[in-house]
This record gives structure tokens, sequence and C-alpha cells, in this order.
């Protein structure tokens, strides 16, 4: 999966975030006329939701929940995203002279199957939130006067999406799952930086390793030399 | 849409998307014509410069207050323009229409060289140079920090207590552990180490990331419809596109101070807990005994106020002031209720001039 970095294509991101709203709006919408369709939004009183109705909206509420899950759930690896060899499969022991290179590619294998599993456990923790915020929003609704229109309507997701989110956004298991997700792309990025760096040392470029250590030198001779101007405690 | 023809429903939506289209068209047209935002609204001048940072002090504007010196401490997190964001919404200008000589350090944007910068290089570095700046008499600044220069600001007066005046903290986490401070929990499950040693600085844009998570709904697709619902206003427009830029101009953190920070403050609490050493020196809070105005944002999703508000049982001085401003952690200087703030924070100031008290 390739990282898309493009701000929003030729609509720039105000387009996207329109394009959004009305997929959005137009979903909730529908799913209204769908199931509240007994009532007359003008004048007819608020209605229940059958089951039914609401197993609808959390599936939607799920879908709508990852899309927000926000670049963390996305593919970290944009300098080194590549398909790994068919050749060496991650579970084969390293052998021969390309041993250490081998082993290296098998790291980034296995860190890429490792932010998979992140990947998988988070959309995992999500689901339960996305439900919660379906059940409210079609108590809600049933409770409250029909909304004026499409985008009342969406306010008003909007306000129980964030409220689920923020309850879901407080819990253990939210934490665990975004810091195992977030740990995980710093794996691969690191195990694919060390791949680059084996290649840098092919083309006789410094690395990541080596830039660090001349920072960190000079950065402990400017202490020296402000501690050596300060002159000795008085 | 299914919903059947003739109950209103269809109609309300094609009317409501349709005027919604044109909006977004108006909005974006709007958007073209207005170009670039400027930002910064009052005069000033370089001072002193060192690595990254820049000393800046701002032109007088009014008869002077007669007050010690205001020096401005930012947070590494954004840039510190959105306190003089235009002439409307400037804390820093309503400081210096109270006659008050305002200084601010802008820490820059630092790059793969700042590395290895520590919070000793921020705090007993930068920070005690930028004082000297100030007051080469040796004299005592007043001194306000802003969110994680707030943080900064008090470990600074904790340990030169005598170059400090009166303390103002604003939206400045204190205690990192309090059950809403949401950052927190997610922080104290990262493995910072990993975090630095992969990125070495940690991207600006990757802390927004995280921002954003905390409120994905309003904050990356509810808040521009309210763009799109301004686009027959173009004053209206700029100002959200000085926000917009400011919320998205985003430094890196050195890492060495980003990683320390986490580990000493989120994870283990150190500052409450009167644990924290800077340079090798402790941070012991009883040691803030100048007086202390400590504003919060009453609705603040970044620094909850029960964060701040812990401030109060672990300072040394008798002369402690909390002030509630409500709104949001960024609200309290651009929002509507901010035009109070400085003349509040000059009046507190004032009463404690040198020979009032």
């Amino acid at each position: 999966m390739a990282a898309d970095f493009r701000p929003g294509g030729a609509d720039g991101w105000l387009g996207v975030v329109g394009a959004g709203y009305l997929a959005c709006a137009r979903e909730l919408w529908e799913w209204y006329g769908r199931h509240a369709a007994a009532n007359d939004p003008a004048v007819g009183p608020a209605c229940a939701f059958a089951p039914a109705a609401t197993e609808a909206l959390a599936d939607y509420a799920r879908r709508f929940f990852l899309g927000f899950a926000g670049p963390f759930a996305g593919a970290p690896r944009p300098a080194v995203d590549s398909p790994p060899s068919p050749a060496m499969p991650p579970a084969a022991p390293a052998l021969g002279w390309l041993r250490e290179h081998q082993e290296r590619w098998q790291a980034w294998v296995e860190a890429g199957a490792r932010f998979g599993r992140a990947q998988a456990t988070f959309g995992t923790v999500l689901a339960p939130a996305a439900r919660r915020a379906a059940e409210a929003f079609a108590a809600q609704l049933a409770a409250s006067p029909p909304p004026a229109g499409p985008r009342a309507l969406f306010d008003r997701w909007i306000d129980v999406a964030e409220a689920a989110w923020s309850e879901l956004a407080h819990s253990a298991a939210y934490a665990a799952a975004f810091a195992e997700l977030v740990d995980a792309g710093l794996e691969v990025q690191r195990r694919g930086r060390a791949l680059a760096d084996q290649a840098a040392r092919a083309f006789g470029l410094p690395t990541r390793v080596e830039i660090d250590e001349m920072q960190r030198a000079l950065h402990e001779l400017r202490q020296a030399a402000r501690d050596r101007d300060r002159g000795p405690p008085a | 849409m299914s919903a059947a023809p003739g109950d209103g429903r269809a109609e309300a939506w094609l009317r409501e998307s349709a005027e919604f289209q044109r909006r977004l068209a108006a909005a974006s047209a709007q958007l073209a014509r207005l170009g670039p935002v400027e930002v910064g609204a009052c005069a000033r001048d370089a001072v002193y410069a060192e690595g990254k940072l820049v000393l800046w002090r701002y032109r007088s504007i009014a008869k002077p207050a007669g007050l010690p010196p205001l020096l401005l401490v930012y947070a590494l997190v954004n840039r510190p323009y959105v306190l003089d964001l235009q002439p409307d919404r400037s804390l820093i200008r309503g400081l210096l229409e109270a006659g008050l000589d305002v200084w601010l350090i802008d820490w820059g944007y630092p790059d793969a060289g700042d590395r290895w910068l520590t919070l000793a290089d921020y705090v007993t570095g930068y920070l005690e140079r930028c004082v000297a700046r100030v007051r080469p008499d040796g004299g005592s600044v007043n001194l306000v920090g802003v969110c994680q220069g707030g943080t900064f600001a008090l470990a600074y007066a904790a340990l030169e207590p005598a170059r400090v005046a009166n303390l103002v903290t604003m939206v400045t986490p204190v205690d990192f552990h309090t059950p809403e401070n949401l950052l927190a929990k997610w922080v104290r499950g990262l493995d910072v180490d990993a975090l630095v040693e992969t990125f070495g600085n940690v991207p600006g844009e990757w802390l927004n990331a995280a921002f954003l998570q905390l409120m994905p709904f309003r904050l990356t697709l509810a808040k521009y419809l309210a763009l799109v619902d301004a686009a027959d206003d173009p004053a209206a427009l700029a100002s959200f596109l000085r926000m917009e830029r400011w919320i998205f101009d985003s430094p890196d953190q050195a890492g060495e101070a980003f990683r320390e920070f986490v580990v000493a403050l989120y994870r283990d609490n150190r500052l409450v807990r009167g644990t924290w050493s800077i340079d090798g020196r402790r941070v012991d809070p009883r040691r803030l005994r100048m007086p202390i105005l400590n504003v919060h944002a009453t609705e603040d999703h970044l620094v909850p106020p029960s964060a701040s508000l812990a401030l109060r049982g672990i300072v040394g001085t008798a002369d402690y002031t909390d002030l509630p401003v409500p709104g949001g952690h960024i609200g309290i200087y651009v929002g509507r209720r901010a035009r109070e703030l400085p003349g509040t924070v000059a009046g507190w100031l004032q009463e404690r001039a040198p020979g009032r008290r």
C-alpha cells in the first residue's frame, strides 16, 4: 500500500471535506428516510428505531470511525514501500554470505506483519465505540423532534460520534492499541531504514547513525565551549 | 434517495446539497481571491539570536506602565505568533496597550542539528540567556509562560527565583496524570525511546496527527463546514485561514528534549512530585515564592483545567491566583472573550508593581 501525500488532488482539502460531508450526510439522511419513513419530518412525532435500523447504522458508524482513525493507521513507509522478496520468506533461516542482508529483510517483513496485526487490533477496538455511537444516535433521534434537514442530522451525528470517540479514547484498550499501532509503524520505519543505510554504504554515503553521531559530537563541543566561556561556578 | 418522492426528505436533500455545493464553490473562490494571509499585528525588533532562537522586543504603543519587562515563553509545539495573530486577536497588542514592555522568545524551527538539544539547553541555556538579555543589570522580569512554555517558565522560576518578579502561567500542564488528560494516557504507552530513535527530531506533522485524534470528527470534518458556512464573509474566511496557517505550522521537536519532557513529565509526573531535575538541579516548586497568576481555559481539551490547577498545591507562594477563562486551549488568546485577558494580566501585574505592596 503506497502512502498518498497529495493534499486532496485538484480539489484541495476543501473539496475533500465537502465530498466527505456530502457522502456522510447523504448516508445518514437515507438511513433516516428508510427507517423513519412513517413519520413526516415536518409535523410528525419522534420515532423509535427497530434493532435492524440500529444495526445498519452501526455498520456505517464502524466505517466512519475507521475512516477517521488517522494517519497512524496508514502505511508508515513511503521510502521503502516495495513488496518483500518472495524468495526470502520471513520464517526461513538466514544462511550464506548474504545472511546479514537477508536478516535485515526478514526483520522488515516481520515488522510489516506486526503493523498489519496492529491495524487489525485497532479496528477491533474501534468497533464497539462505533456501535455505541449508533445506538446513542438512534436513541437521541427517537427522543427528540425530527431534524430539520440533512445538515441538522449530520451535526447531531458528529456530536454523538465525538462523545463515543472520547469515551473510547480514554479507555485503556484504546491507549494500548494506539501505542502498539504507533510502535509497530515505527519499527517498520527503522527496519526499512536499516535497508536504506545498507544501500547508502554501498554508495559510500553516510548513514543516519553516522550523521547522528556527528551531530551529537558537535552538540557536546558547543556545550563544552559554553561551559568554558562561563567559567567555574561561583 | 430511497425515501418516497413527495415525503419531503428527498426534496430536502436535493435542496440542501445544492445549497451546500453553491457555498462550497463560493468559499473556494473567495479563498482563492484572498490569497496568502499575513500574521502578526505589532511592530517588533529582533534583539538577540542564537541557533534557531530569536528574542523579539515589541515596540511600545502606550505610555509605559513602569513595570519590569514582560518576557513571553511560548511552547516548542506550534509557533508563538498565535499571541499576535491579527490586530483584533492579539494578546501582545493588549499587553502593549496596557503600557507593558513585551519581549517574546521564538524558538524557531529545530532541524537535524538540534537533535541533541536537552531541556537544560532550553531552560537553563536559551531561556536563562534571554532573561540576561532582557535584564542585563541582573534584575528580574515578569515571566509569562504559555502551555509547555509555562512548564519551562515554572522550571526556570524555581531554579532562578530571584530573576522572576511575577510569574504568569497560561494553559500550562503541571500535573500530567489527572484523569482528563487524554494525551498523557496515550503517551504513557508509547515507546518514546523508539520514537526518538526512529525520527531523530519528532516531526511536527506527527504531533499534529496525534492532536487531531483527540477530536477527529470536529477537527478534521465539522470545522471545515464552518468555513463553508462563512463563504460570504471574507473577514471571517481570512481569520479562519490565519488560524489554519498557525495550527498547521508545526516545528519539529528536538528529539532529546522531547524524550526528556515525555519521560520526566508525561510518564513520571516529576514536576508535581518535586523530583524533576534539569541540568542536575532539582526543580523544587516550593521555591516558587513569587506572585503567581495561573490562567486556565475552562474547555481545554489539550491541557485540562485539572492539569493546570494542580499548581496551587505545590508552590511556595502565598500570593497565588487561579484565573479561569471561558474557552478552549487556543480560544483564550483568539476567541471573543480573549480581549479581556491582557487587561486582566496587566492589572494583576500592576497591583504587584514595585512599591505598590
